[in-house]
């Protein structure tokens, strides 16, 4: 028997990516289903609730922000375009506005440095005797990473920490792929910089 | 600091960012918050069941009338014949909420599943509709040349 796929493919609808899945996925969800709700919730808002922790560094500002993103995904699920980009992509892109705008509106980060770090969640993780060398470092990082201006974090957490494609990392922050490669390496240096206490 | 910390420690952050995830109490509360959302985004309207019944009642007399006709002028009702589905996989093995998409495919695609196709009309799309399995998966086609 012929592989399912290979029909597919012959319909031409491979060409078209993974939006054939999301596409109905997504009518579904305009339809009313709520299992098909429950389903794209599943497949894609871990990924999401990561970009938005690496970012703000908050469990529920994470959780708001994922929750925002599908909010408005949900207003408008037939506004979505699978030609610029996959469903993650602009789900993190959803959440990446709230952030901003959320950031924007208390300027929390800029006014109280500490504050970040000690709501860290792996700053308040317990460390045991044995891991608290590897806990101070990996506290030590993280706030190295909150302490990188905000686009250079950014494109830190999509690329280094989430490990997306440089097209994909770009799509989300509105940029061209020079201008992130730039802030890439600039964050890179900057961390550096950081972690070693040369950075005031 | 070497470049070769700096990756160790990314790798490292990667990783821990990684294990986490929202707690099953917090997947709850969104899920229910979206839930609530999703329904609440199609309002029945108190206007919509009205038009909704005036549009059946006024397509039942347009269907009437035409019937009426037919028979007037001793004319065969006009026949709809149903186009053939081309199953990718036997239709016992469907599960029951598969999914009918209706969509159009380039007239080409007839001649690489073997169709006969009308070289005078290739530039024209076909309506076709497709059954699709939950997963995503096609598992058949209704093709409307």
């Amino acid at each position: 028997m012929l592989d399912p796929m290979s029909w597919r493919a012959r319909l031409g609808f491979v060409a078209d990516g993974p939006s054939v899945d999301e596409a109905v996925l997504l009518q579904r969800i305009a339809a009313g289903q709520a299992q098909a709700l429950g389903l794209l919730y599943r497949r894609e808002s871990g990924a999401v609730y990561r970009f938005a922790l690496a970012l703000c560094g908050d469990e529920a500002c994470a959780l708001d922000a994922m929750q925002e993103a599908f909010t408005q995904l949900l207003r408008g699920a037939t506004a979505y375009d699978p030609a610029r980009g996959s469903l993650g992509a602009y789900l993190a892109g959803m959440a990446r506005h709230h952030l901003l705008a959320h950031w924007r509106e208390r300027d929390r980060y800029a006014a109280d440095p500490e504050d970040r770090a000690e709501n860290h969640p792996e700053a308040a993780a317990p460390a045991t005797d044995t891991l608290l060398v590897h806990a101070q470092a990996r506290a030590g990082l993280w706030d190295a990473v909150h302490r990188l201006p905000w686009s250079q974090r950014e494109a830190l957490v999509l690329v280094d920490l989430q490990e997306r494609p440089y097209a994909e990392a770009a799509a989300i922050a509105g940029v061209s792929l020079d201008v992130l490669r730039t802030r890439l390496h600039r964050a890179r240096q900057r961390l550096a910089e950081l972690l070693q206490g040369d950075a005031p | 600091m070497t470049p070769l910390l700096l990756d160790h420690l990314l790798a490292e952050a990667r990783h821990q960012l990684s294990l986490h995830h929202p707690d099953a109490a917090a997947d709850a509360d969104v899920l229910q918050h979206l839930a609530t959302v999703q329904s609440t985004l199609r309002p029945r309207r108190p206007g919509q069941r009205l038009w909704r019944w005036a549009g059946l009642g006024l397509g039942s007399v347009g269907l009437t009338g035409a019937g009426l006709l037919s028979l007037a002028l001793w004319l065969p009702p006009p026949a709809a014949p149903a186009q053939p589905l081309l199953a990718f996989s036997p239709p016992k093995d469907w599960p029951a909420d598969v999914l009918v998409v209706p969509t159009e495919l380039p007239r080409e695609r007839l001649a690489w599943l073997g169709l006969p196709t009308d070289g005078g009309a290739s530039d024209r799309p076909v309506q076709a509709e497709l059954v699709v399995h939950p997963s995503g998966r096609v598992l058949a086609v209704r093709l409307h040349p």
